[in-house]
């Protein structure tokens, strides 16, 4: 009866490790997954106001034959 | 004969007391506890504790990435007028950039130029010429070739990511004295419509004109790149 009592208390063991790495394995994908789609991504990419106003002024002062 | 419990359980006494000793006996006591324990743990853990976890925590971080992607979203607003109003400032000066850099390859007027230009430098032309360039239309820059390309023109025009710059290959020959030749060139590298120079041979012209000042004759030969961007 003590070797079968082992065995179950191993498994009930081994299972609550599983399920407990289970769970953290998830909590931690989870906390790590974004959700912000890949159209939303695009969309809010940094974009620059600054223009080449100086290439287009020596742009102007190039000539046109 | 169906099995009567209160007259026939004297049958399984002797199994009742058996059980009865081993719940008594303190190892498997302490066992099942634990075991039950465990088994109850995991269960509640895998179906209670952990949707619950995950649940808050994929709203927190719904919460955080909303509020990054608002932030974000008010900057570029405020990126984008200032950009609109930086715009505004130069809009006179963007068609400059469509006459550097043409949507169609446009060499009949690159060609034009670059006679005109010999023309005020007082040099002579003896040849043009540059490679086949497929014909484009002017709004879309889409080819005119042949009918079915002609249906493309209907499709909504690319995007500025893939646009290409395309080459065009040119050859311009001419003679003229030297001072002539730095004058072609100096306004060659002035234009406004984009040409690269590939490469230059100037030789002694070997049948001088007459009538042309400012030192020996020389013959210019150009290998240039007329460029335009291609959808």
């Amino acid at each position: 009866m003590n070797t079968n009592d082992r065995d179950l208390l191993l498994i009930a063991v081994f299972t609550f490790i599983t399920v407990s790495s289970w769970i953290v394995f998830e909590v931690l994908t989870t906390m790590k997954t974004t959700t912000v789609s890949t159209s939303v991504q695009q969309t809010i990419t940094p974009l620059s106001s600054a223009i080449d106003t100086e290439a287009l002024m020596k742009l102007k002062e190039r000539k046109v034959y | 004969m169906p099995f009567n419990y209160r007259t026939e359980l004297h049958r399984y006494r002797r199994y009742y007391q058996s059980i009865e000793n081993i719940t008594k006996r303190p190892n498997t006591h302490f066992y099942t506890t634990t075991i039950f324990s465990f088994l109850a743990v995991s269960l509640f853990g895998w179906y209670a504790i952990r949707p619950t976890v995950q649940t808050i925590l994929s709203l927190r971080r719904q919460i955080e990435d909303n509020t990054l992607v608002s932030k974000q979203m008010e900057e570029k607003i405020t990126k984008l007028i200032e950009a609109q109003a930086t715009f505004q400032t130069v809009t006179d000066l963007v068609p400059l950039i469509k006459e550097a850099l043409p949507d169609t390859p446009e060499a009949l007027s690159a060609m034009a130029q670059i006679r005109n230009l010999a023309a005020v430098t007082g040099a002579s032309v003896s040849a043009i010429s540059a490679s086949s360039t497929p014909i484009l239309d002017a709004q879309t820059g889409q080819s005119l070739e042949s009918p079915d390309e002609a249906k493309k023109l209907n499709k909504p025009t690319t995007g500025i990511q893939t646009k290409k710059v395309i080459a065009v290959p040119m050859t311009v020959s001419l003679t003229g004295p030297f001072v002539t030749i730095r004058s072609f060139l100096d306004g060659i590298v002035d234009m406004r419509r984009i040409l690269t120079i590939q490469s230059i041979n100037i030789t002694a012209d070997s049948e001088p004109q007459n009538g042309v000042d400012g030192g020996v004759p020389l013959k210019l030969v150009l290998q240039l790149n007329v460029h335009y961007l291609a959808p």
